[in-house]
């Protein structure tokens, strides 16, 4: 009983050490009817980072849980619902920084991943930050147009690092998500 | 009789599938990607049709039976069988169909979308192009009495029905727009008369036709969504209307229905179709559905 005890609240310590994603939130567009919204539940519980999903029918909204060590994959997300037969109009996610400078139109590498954060006022930042996904498929259509008029490169378009973006630490065709905050 | 073995078998067999979830059409959503649905339909069609001055009342019965699948986010496809006992007293395995459904444009927004897609369905169908009724009456046998005299009557129609009645191909279109509670589409499309062989053709019949129909749903049940488990119902009022385009004729249905969203994967489905104008010549102007569907999501993954 100790010994379980012991491992169980390691568990907890490590998944609380690793984990640099948490409280995904994503509202779907497109539906009203609730067999469509359960159609979107079980294809996000098919994917291998989902633990499980929560579902506020009102307002089809989707809360995530990760399963502890996995790296969420946003396009994944994104995928599941259109594959669903709808699209993601909003999505957020908390991220673990570690003590970052960021500025408007500048990428950050961050929890395995590049962000090109827009809309921002130069900050630290630091901990558990909650970001919003602007790219195509995480917004609704019209609303990643106006977005593309945020940042002058070319990575918001494709959503990968291109000329503009590239250096030592992000190699061209990196994933670049564009977020704000 | 023939009712109650039609409920019977109908109740039989759970189910069915869903979406905009018009009754007798099809919506431009499409069935979601390895969604794999199943459908279970009864139809009871009174007929009357005009036998020598005399009405032939009759009601027949069809059963049916879809599977539909999505294959990917944008495509679909419907495999349907049918059985009746419309051309012959007893039920018959009569004939087959495959439909697809395209989504080639698609505006979502919260609580709403416009989508629009492309249709096209084959069917094939065994059954004659004309429908056979006997009825009997007395003729003066000479002798100052009477004797019985069986006559059999032919009936053509010039409704081109993809649904058992006749083999045949139609393609068309669909645009359907969601907003919150209220669901209407429209389609329109072409259909084509196919001879199953020589003895079927019926030159006097209409070989071509376009179709089109209107369409509104609305959700009237619940209020607000709390859980999948709730039971929701739909309203809707469809209107279907065909015009032969070899053939001067035409005609408008109107189908009231009620719908039932069981645990969001089953649904229920009653109509009533019945024709509100029109001169074409039709095996049947009315026509009452029993539907069962069942949803297994994300049937082939994992």
């Amino acid at each position: 009983m100790k010994k379980l005890l012991i491992m169980l609240v390691g568990c907890l310590v490590m998944t609380n050490v690793i984990a640099q994603y948490r409280n995904i939130e994503i509202q779907a567009a497109g539906l009203t009817c609730s067999l469509c919204s359960n159609s979107i539940q079980k294809a996000l519980k098919g994917l291998s980072f989902v633990a499980g999903v929560r579902t506020e029918l009102k307002s089809n909204t989707f809360y995530i849980d990760l399963r502890p060590g996995t790296t969420p994959d946003p396009d994944m997300i994104s995928r599941s619902v259109e594959k669903a037969g709808f699209s993601v109009g909003n999505m957020t996610m908390e991220v673990k920084f570690n003590p970052v400078e960021i500025k408007n139109d500048i990428h950050t590498q961050a929890a395995g991943q590049v962000y090109h954060f827009v809309n921002v006022k130069p900050q630290k930042i630091e901990g558990w930050q909650k970001v919003k996904l602007l790219d195509k498929g995480f917004v609704l259509a019209a609303e990643a147009k106006k977005n593309a008029k945020l940042s002058g490169m070319a990575c918001y378009k494709t959503g990968y690092a291109a000329e503009c973006c590239t250096s030592s630490s992000i190699p061209k065709g990196k994933r670049i998500y564009h977020v704000t905050i | 009789m023939k009712l109650i073995i039609f409920f019977i078998l109908a109740l039989n067999i759970s189910i069915v599938q869903a979406q905009e979830l018009f009754i007798h059409t099809d919506p431009a959503s499409n069935t979601p990607a390895h969604n794999l649905a199943f459908r279970l339909n009864g139809m009871a069609m009174p007929m009357e049709l005009d036998g020598m001055g005399m009405e032939i009342n009759n009601t027949s019965v069809r059963i049916s039976a879809d599977i539909m699948y999505g294959i990917s986010k944008n495509w679909m496809v419907k495999v349907s069988g049918y059985a009746s006992d419309m051309f012959q007293p007893q039920l018959k395995a009569e004939a087959a169909s495959l439909y697809t459904k395209y989504r080639f444009l698609s505006r979502d927004d919260f609580h709403k979308h416009f989508r629009m897609a492309a249709f096209g369905k084959m069917a094939y169908s065994r059954n004659p192009a004309q429908m056979q009724t006997k009825s009997i009456h007395y003729l003066p046998d000479g002798n100052g009495g009477t004797m019985e005299h069986e006559e059999t009557m032919l009936h053509g129609a010039d409704e081109l029905n993809l649904e058992g009645n006749h083999s045949g191909w139609q393609a068309g279109v669909v645009a359907t727009q969601l907003i919150h509670k209220l669901a209407l589409s429209g389609t329109a499309s072409y259909l084509g008369r196919w001879e199953s062989n020589n003895l079927d053709y019926t030159p006097q019949n209409a070989q071509s036709a376009l179709q089109y129909s209107f369409s509104a749903g609305y959700l009237l049940f619940p209020k607000d969504y709390t859980s999948y488990d709730q039971t929701n119902l739909n309203i809707y009022g469809e209107l279907i209307g065909q015009s032969t385009l070899d053939k001067s004729a035409s005609f408008l249905d109107f189908a009231p229905s009620l719908q039932l969203i069981i645990k969001s994967k089953a649904r229920v489905d009653l109509s009533y179709r019945f024709q509100i104008s029109g001169e074409m010549k039709r095996f049947n102007t009315e026509q009452w559905l029993l539907r069962f569907e069942y949803n297994w999501l994300q049937a082939f993954r994992k």
